[in-house]
């Protein structure tokens, strides 16, 4: 009886373009729901600024980043309570300022959370059955079918990651106070070794949970970790050609958004919105891939 | 026979530098000669570095000359190593929580000063007395001091290098020696002026002449405040190397086998470069920093007084011995971070700051001595200011850091600090401060208040102002009321909101535009800091108005009934006020600016995201 033959990493980052590409229907939702989620949070901050926006200062910032107006906005708290003591007291939008940017930095994360609990059964629903026609039912039967379970275990998944980060953190300052900063280049390979690996256990747990049909998450990350250690090479190449691919993304948008002039925001609109679809995509050709190496 | 030789080698080595500095205007500022000073407290030391032990052992010879017109019935020294000898027993210790600048003391490896012996130079010996927590020692002397009459010690000590702590100590091969043999206090007012070592603390001291002889290793290479006047060969694989300084108040110096050197003729000024193998890429942009420095400073407050300038690299590893000031001699290094080679400087301009800032203490601390315990906003505030300064005028704005979309300039980081604590006196002991309100203090809000003042007095009338200030203490130790005394003079203006606002008190400033109507503009102080400034008018027609404002009333209402309707208007429009803690809402529009929240709306919504997508989001 002959062998099956195994997919390398390349012929697997192929069939993920393809497959990808195949689906724009599922590249489309996921754009929409983070611009969506982004529109929904955007909401606020645009709100405070409705005062500020009578300020000239606000035609400097339009112009970029001004540091001086960063700075106002991470002291904003202390002039806030400085000038509390004056008798026409601070203005409303200062106290909001600080408070708005922490909002923001907790729900983003609540969010990310949320949305790709809810998408992920879906998009990967898709790409285990390539190449049936794609079926908006099916798709969004899938992303319910294991909301609740992808909810369990990114959550899971994201408390162990804080945690190994953190381990690693005071690993790595101890080390480097202790043994001195060339111990960094040790450190550093360990990380790649660490978190790549990681980052494959923590899409395999997903992609198994679809393929096998099951909602026992465990039993999914059980299969994600063995296949590590048995498709180390590929799985190491699908994910080294998938970085690169953001890589290139990303240097085109770093070449390209200085040359914007920043208050045409029409035009700023429109490119960073393609490179959020950009990176998207270079995440679902991953994802896409990932369905060749099991 | 030994001052001609100094002064035979001098000749040699400065001759072509005078010759030189004949031809321009511009060089003959930078005259390598020794100043004129009169010499209060004199050392002559001969001492040996011991590589194993890390000790540093010899002998003083103290010539102190009371300039004052009160007897001197004692003398107190200075064993500032003696805050290393543990974790817990100094002030220092106590109050740093044995941290310094960001780097632990390790008591692996302490410090500490003995004086073995110490004797009048007729063989009467002293009797020693630790004091406080053993950073100060005193002796009775057998018969006052008179006024006019010299003083001449003998001191035999014993020094021991911590690990690199607080600017001295050890590294592998590696010695920073400062704060390393027993220093007099400065006799003031009646009575020594010498505190504990504390934490925050840097020094004081008197003018004098330095001829130091260190013996060490013939393959170490050294630099020190000075000039070297001998090397010799001992036979015995050690070499004995001799510095000589003139008008100086203190000596420091370093060793290392690895140590490389750079050279530049800087307008006949002699200015070393002495760096470490590993940080070779650092030659040009230190000698560039150096030279931009001794030419800017010579052009606004003086010429640099000294025949050299050393400026000394240090390892990655000691960099607690880095970012320190020494006449004649300064301490920068740069650090890579991630120690991966991959932060050599590429994308921020550390090295220059720090470079820039130490040669800048020679101004403000090395020719005019400040007393950096009683009142250290003056050398760090009036060193930091010029650093500023320089910084922007050679290196362009975002000077500091230059990374993508993070760009930063070294006022917008000493802003920064300064909006945090808003309301620091600067004026204080150093010991008066915590670690974070020292630096605000002593750094950020002088920085911010003297560019406030330039602003306010203009460019030329401050750079006079600090002129006449250096030319006026040259080689002397003025204080708080003597700055103000000249700043106002030379100003023609009453400075009181500088002074009592800024260095004494913690009065605060925030001037605001509370509305613009068709034909009316209201603007508004808070805060009970007062500086006048202006309020500028845009109509609908183009024409504009810059209305005086000396900001006494809480607020003002200006009325244009016979003029177009008002479309904006903004305080300070040149952003003079750098103490003012809201520039944002200087300005205000009748009408909102859709165009431009349209336009930040569009960032934060990409910056959402990408944030998004960043938490593992789709």
């Amino acid at each position: 009886m002959e062998a099956p033959v195994k997919t390398t990493s390349w012929q697997a980052f192929r069939n993920g373009l393809t497959r990808s590409i195949r689906y724009p229907q599922v590249i489309l939702c996921a754009y929409l729901f983070n611009l969506l989620t982004g529109l929904l949070l955007a909401v606020i901050p645009a709100l405070t600024l409705v005062d500020p926006a009578h300020r000239t200062a606000i035609q400097d910032a339009a112009n970029g980043i001004d540091m001086w107006l960063v700075e106002e906005i991470l002291g904003s708290t202390t002039t806030y309570s400085i000038l509390q003591e004056t008798a026409s007291g601070p203005p409303p939008w200062l106290q909001q300022a600080s408070l708005v940017v922490f909002f923001i930095l907790l729900a983003v994360p609540v969010l990310a959370w949320l949305t790709a609990s809810f998408l992920r059964g879906g998009i990967l629903l898709a790409y285990v059955e390539a190449p049936q026609p794609f079926s908006w039912q099916r798709f969004f039967w899938g992303c319910w079918h294991w909301f609740g379970a992808f909810l369990l275990i990114n959550l899971l998944l994201e408390i162990a990651t804080l945690l190994l980060m953190s381990i690693l953190l005071v690993g790595i300052v101890m080390a480097a106070s202790a043994a001195g900063a060339w111990i960094n280049w040790i450190t550093l390979s360990l990380l790649v070794l660490i978190i790549v690996p990681w980052l494959a256990i923590s899409d395999y747990t997903h992609l198994f949970a679809v393929v096998d049909q099951t909602r026992n998450v465990f039993k999914a990350f059980g299969k994600a970790f063995i296949l590590i250690f048995r498709r180390p090479l590929a799985l190491a190449g699908l994910f080294g050609l998938s970085l690169l691919m953001l890589l290139l993304i990303q240097a085109a948008f770093r070449i390209l958004l200085p040359s914007l002039p920043p208050d045409w925001w029409p035009l700023v609109f429109v490119v960073t919105q393609v490179f959020i679809i950009a990176r998207l995509w270079s995440r679902l050709v991953r994802w896409a891939g990932a369905v060749d190496i099991t | 026979m030994r001052r001609l030789a100094i002064l035979v080698l001098a000749l040699i080595v400065f001759l072509p530098a005078r010759a030189s500095s004949a031809a321009t205007d511009n060089t003959a500022q930078l005259v390598p000669i020794w100043p004129d000073v009169t010499p209060i407290a004199s050392y002559d030391i001969q001492v040996a570095l011991d590589i194993d032990t890390k000790m540093v052992s010899g002998h003083e010879t103290i010539t102190y000359t009371n300039s004052t017109d009160t007897p001197i019935p004692d003398v107190v020294f200075h064993l500032y190593l003696n805050a290393f000898r543990d974790s817990t027993s100094s002030i220092f210790m106590q109050e740093s929580g044995s941290l310094s600048r960001g780097y632990s003391f390790d008591p692996d490896y302490p410090g500490g000063i003995e004086i073995t012996d110490i004797r009048l130079a007729d063989g009467t010996t002293l009797e020693l007395d630790l004091i406080e927590d053993e950073t100060l020692a005193k002796a009775e002397l057998p018969e006052p001091v008179a006024p006019g009459e010299t003083l001449n010690l003998e001191v035999e000590f014993q020094s021991t290098l911590p690990k690199v702590f607080a600017r001295t100590g050890f590294y592998k091969d590696f010695f920073m020696v400062g704060q390393w043999f027993p220093k007099l206090g400065v006799w003031q007012d009646g009575g020594w002026n010498a505190y504990p070592f504390h934490s925050n603390s840097e020094f004081f001291a008197d003018f004098g002449n330095y001829d130091v002889a260190i013996t060490l290793p013939d393959n170490y290479v050294t630099g020190a405040t000075g000039l070297l006047a001998s090397t010799k060969a001992n036979n015995d694989g050690t070499q004995t190397v001799s510095y000589h300084a003139e008008a100086v108040i203190d000596f420091a110096w370093a060793a290392s086998p690895n140590f490389k050197q750079a050279t530049r003729d800087v307008g006949g000024l002699e200015v070393v470069y002495i760096y470490l193998p590993e940080h070779a890429f650092t030659i040009d942009r230190a000698l560039d920093a150096t030279e931009a420095a001794v030419t800017n400073f010579g052009a606004w407050y003086g010429a640099y007084p000294y025949p050299r300038l050393t400026v000394l690299d240090v390892p990655d590893e000691a960099s607690g011995a880095g970012g320190m000031e020494y006449p004649m001699l300064v301490t920068a290094g740069l650090e890579d971070p991630t120690g991966l080679g991959l932060m050599k400087g590429q994308y921020d301009h550390m090295l220059e700051i720090v470079t820039i800032h130490e040669i800048g203490h020679e101004w403000w601390y090395a020719v005019v001595a400040f007393n950096e315990a009683e009142e250290p906003w003056l050398d760090e505030g009036i060193t930091d200011y010029s650093t500023v300064r320089l910084m922007e005028k050679e290196y362009g704005p975002h000077e500091m850091l230059d990374m993508g979309s993070i760009k930063m300039s070294y006022l917008e980081a000493r802003r920064m600090e300064y909006l945090m604590m808003p309301e620091t006196p600067m004026y204080g002991k150093a010991w008066d401060f915590g670690t974070s309100d020292y630096g605000v203090g002593a750094y950020s809000k002088p920085v911010i208040s003297l560019l406030t003042l330039e602003g306010v007095i203009g460019e030329e009338r401050m750079l006079k102002v600090m002129s006449t200030f250096f030319e006026r203490y040259r080689f002397k130790h003025p204080t708080t009321e003597d700055f103000r005394a000249t700043a106002e003079e030379v100003s023609g203006q009453n400075l009181d909101w500088f002074f009592d606002g800024l260095v004494y008190g913690k009065e605060i400033l925030n001037y605001s535009v509370s509305s613009v109507e068709e034909h009316r503009v209201t603007v508004t102080r808070q805060g009970s800091l007062i500086i006048p400034t202006e309020v500028q008018v845009t109509f609908a027609d183009g024409s504009e108005a810059l209305e005086a404002w000396d900001g006494s009333e809480a607020q003002k209402t200006f009325d244009y009934s016979d003029r177009p309707a008002v479309v904006r208007a903004e305080i300070d429009p040149d952003h003079k006020l750098l103490v003012d803690l809201q520039w944002s809402d200087n300005g205000l529009l009748r009408r909102m600016d859709v165009w431009s929240w349209l336009a930040i709306n569009c960032q934060i919504l990409y910056q959402i995201q990408n944030m998004l997508l960043g938490e593992g989001g789709l």
